[in-house]
Order: structure tokens, then C-alpha cells, then sequence
């Protein structure tokens, strides 16, 4: 397959090399997809919830979008930046088209999410207890969702707070202020939950 | 169940079949540029708004400014209420245009609107010290029917002679502290100036327009206790 080939060439290349390339040769575009087409599953599974064949469906609108509007490539910004915008945007519309609540998902307590949630928090034994962990989880459950958004970029994604601001188009500190809220947010279900325990 | 082909090929037939194409270059130029190009528009006609709420309030301005009849009161029923939501609703549409450019998102609201509102001002003081100011009011006059019943002058405010307030031209002397005087709706009348105060550079001279302060005696007398100069500090005038 020709488009194989071209993805040969582009393995040392760079995301914004690549999008010059594929103006030109729309082959490399190939390349592109096949570098985020597992990154992007999993980000719209665990930004939406919805079944695997509709994150499928999703990444394909968003591979194409991408590609339609690739002359508008806002190349300033990181490429990656920019195709989580679209995938992001791409979901948000398919729940609406299909009448779906968002349900974030944030599966990974190991990761420092849990460190950086817990910090300051009046955590004592139950932070080594393997329980604690799936209570976090039920606790990351009852946070506002525009919160757990901007979590699930920074500890899920590993997105630092100006890829945020470029993937959710709000301003840095406006994200800096949700991921300080998030952390308040959590504490405050926790101190809740601790107190009704007693 | 093993997927039997990947997202990315099943991409790449629907790009095939349906020869999907990027998007021109130009197009989305155009349309960036065309956003740009409203905001700025927007921001210039909000400061031309400005520079004729400056003109309103100011040198030709239609208040009765501070005085003891005037007041609070006098002031906020006088402000010139068509430019100034003029100039919100220019802000508003203005800030519509930028948050549609690639990069508004960075900048919060307050910013944005802020930046806006000061570009508008400074736009309009520039319009205002130029003169411009006089000349867009004009141009409205002229050419928007209705236009003066909603933005009325000063002159309209100020020939209320049973207010006590009375502007025109002032005409020849006819005695001791009686002149006569030719009101900006052409009836003539005479005036008292017994005892009355001068302000700024306001002169009884014939031929001077002249805003007046005092009391209706009878149906041409006019009483003063007040004269101010018609034209303001920064020269214009009607």
C-alpha cells in the first residue's frame, strides 16, 4: 500500500513536518492517523463513556476533520494540541447528537493523580489501604465534570496546563483555577465522608 | 472480537471514496481575516460612539452640568443614552468577532471587553480633540431620520425658558442691564441682567452665543442670574 510506504518516511519526522508534508501529499496524512488514532480512543472513551464502536466512529469524524480543515492547522500550537480540539469537539457534538450524558472517566488512581489529590489532605492509614483507592475513584466520580475534565488531561493525558487551555479553549489561568477548584472539591468530599464515618 | 481493520485505514477509504479534499488555504485566510476585520471595525465605530458621547457631554454637551437646578437628577436624564448603548451594543458585537478569531480563547472575557472598551475610549478622546466628533453627529442628523429625537442636542435641553434655562445670541444693548436677545428657536426676547454672575469666558458682547440661567419674567423678558458661554473649552459649537 502506498500509504504504508509513506509512513516509512515519516517515522523520524515531526506531527507539524508531517502536516506541511501532507499538504502535498496527502499519504502522510496516513502517518498522522496512524500516530494517534490509539491516543485519541482512549481520550474520547474516557472523556465520554460511550461504547468502543462509537469512539470508533468519533475518531474517524475527527481524522477527517482534521484533514478538511488541515490548512487551518493552527501550527503555533502543538499539533497534538490541536487534534485533541477536534476530538474533544467531535465528541462533546456526538453526545448531543445522540441525546448522551458526558460520564468521564477516570480509571487510573495509580498514576500521581492520587498523590497530588491526597496532598494536604488530612490522609492518614487508608492511603496505603487498597480500598482508598477505590474509594478516590468514587470520590473523582462525584466531582463536578468540568473538573474531572481538566484532571483527566493533566493526570490521564499527561497534558501540561497550556495544552489544556489549547484543547478546551479557555484561558491557562481559567484552567489552573479548575484544577485548583477540582482539588478543593475533593478534599471537601473527603473531609464530608470522613466526618459522616465517625 | 479483533477489529479486522484500524481506525486509520477505515479513515482512509472514507477519504478515498468520498475525495475528501483539505479545505483551500484562502477560505480560512477569509474568514480570519474577515473576524479580524469586524472587531477592529467594531472597535473603531465603538470609539467614533465615544468621541460623540465626549461631544454630547462636553463642549456641545446637553447636560445642564452642575448647577443648583441641574443636579444628579438633571445630569442622568441628560446623558446622551443613544450613544452610550450605542457603544455597549458596538463592545458587545465587537466581542462576538473576537471570540470567533483562532486565539481569543486565551484571553478572559473581562480582558477582552476591558481592552475593547479602553481602544474605544482612546479612539474616541482622539476623534473628540480632532473634532470628529461634531462632524459624525452631523453626518447622523443629516442623513438618519429621527435621528435628533433620539440623541437631542443641548440646545433643546437649554430652550426651556419656564426651567429657567434659555440659550441663543445675544443682541444689542438697550439700557441699563437690558439687552436684547435672539433665542436659538429665533423669538426675541429681552433680558435682566441685574445682579446676574458671568462665567468662563462668556461676554454680554452682541453677537455672542450665550447659554442663560434665571427665570421667565414674562413672555419675552427673561431674568439672569447666570450667563456661561455657549461654545465649551475645546471651541466647538453648533
Amino acid at each position: 500500500m502506498v500509504w504504508m510506504t509513506s509512513q516509512g518516511n515519516c517515522e523520524n519526522k515531526s506531527d507539524e513536518e508531517i502536516v506541511k508534508l501532507s499538504l502535498g501529499d496527502s499519504q502522510y496524512f496516513y502517518c498522522l492517523m496512524k500516530r494517534y488514532e490509539e491516543k485519541l480512543a482512549r481520550y474520547v472513551g474516557r472523556l465520554t463513556g460511550i461504547r468502543e464502536e462509537d469512539v470508533d466512529d468519533v475518531v474517524q469524524e475527527t481524522f477527517i476533520k482534521a484533514y478538511r480543515h488541515l490548512n487551518d492547522c493552527d501550527c503555533d500550537l502543538r499539533f497534538s494540541s490541536w487534534i485533541y480540539r477536534i476530538a474533544h469537539n467531535e465528541a462533546v457534538n456526538f453526545l448531543k447528537k445522540h441525546h448522551l450524558g458526558q460520564k468521564i472517566i477516570i480509571d487510573d488512581t495509580e498514576g500521581g493523580i492520587g498523590d497530588w489529590l491526597t496532598d494536604g489532605a488530612d490522609v492518614e492509614k487508608e492511603a496505603v489501604d487498597s480500598h482508598f483507592k477505590d474509594y478516590m475513584r468514587d470520590v473523582l466520580e462525584r466531582i463536578k465534570p468540568e473538573y474531572k475534565e481538566v484532571l483527566m488531561l493533566k493526570f490521564m493525558e499527561g497534558r501540561d496546563y497550556q495544552d489544556i487551555s489549547d484543547i478546551l479553549q479557555k484561558p491557562i489561568g481559567t484552567v489552573a483555577t479548575l484544577i485548583r477548584r477540582a482539588k478543593i472539591q475533593f478534599k471537601y468530599i473527603y473531609e464530608k465522608d470522613k466526618k459522616y464515618q465517625r | 472480537m479483533k477489529k479486522t481493520k484500524s481506525i486509520s485505514d477505515k479513515t482512509l477509504e472514507v477519504i478515498r471514496k468520498n475525495k475528501v479534499k483539505p479545505i483551500p488555504r484562502w477560505e480560512f485566510k477569509i474568514k480570519n481575516w474577515g473576524l479580524t476585520g469586524l472587531w477592529l471595525v467594531n472597535v473603531a465605530l465603538g470609539g467614533a460612539a465615544v468621541s460623540v458621547v465626549l461631544f454630547m457631554l462636553g463642549n456641545e454637551g446637553r447636560g445642564l452640568e452642575w448647577t443648583e437646578r441641574g443636579g444628579l437628577r438633571s445630569i442622568i436624564e441628560n446623558l446622551p443614552y443613544f450613544w452610550l448603548i450605542t457603544t455597549i451594543f458596538l463592545t458587545i458585537t465587537a466581542y462576538y468577532f473576537f471570540k470567533k478569531t483562532r486565539k481569543s480563547y486565551r484571553y478572559e472575557t473581562v480582558k477582552i471587553v476591558g481592552l475593547e472598551l479602553l481602544a474605544s475610549l482612546l479612539l474616541g478622546i482622539l476623534l473628540h480633540v480632532g473634532g470628529f466628533d461634531r462632524r459624525i453627529d452631523m453626518a447622523f442628523e443629516e442623513n438618519i431620520p429621527y435621528y435628533r429625537q433620539v440623541a437631542p442636542m443641548k440646545w433643546q435641553t437649554w430652550m426651556n425658558p419656564e426651567g429657567g434655562f434659555l440659550a441663543g445670541i445675544m443682541g444689542e444693548r438697550l439700557g441699563q442691564d437690558k439687552y436684547l436677545f435672539t433665542d436659538f428657536g429665533g423669538k426675541k426676547w429681552v433680558l435682566e441682567t441685574e445682579g446676574f454672575v458671568l462665567r468662563g469666558r462668556a461676554s454680554l458682547d452682541d453677537g455672542q452665543q450665550v447659554k442663560l440661567i434665571g427665570f421667565m419674567d414674562s413672555k419675552n423678558i427673561f431674568k439672569v442670574n447666570e450667563v456661561r458661554p455657549w461654545i465649551g473649552r475645546g471651541g466647538q459649537n453648533r
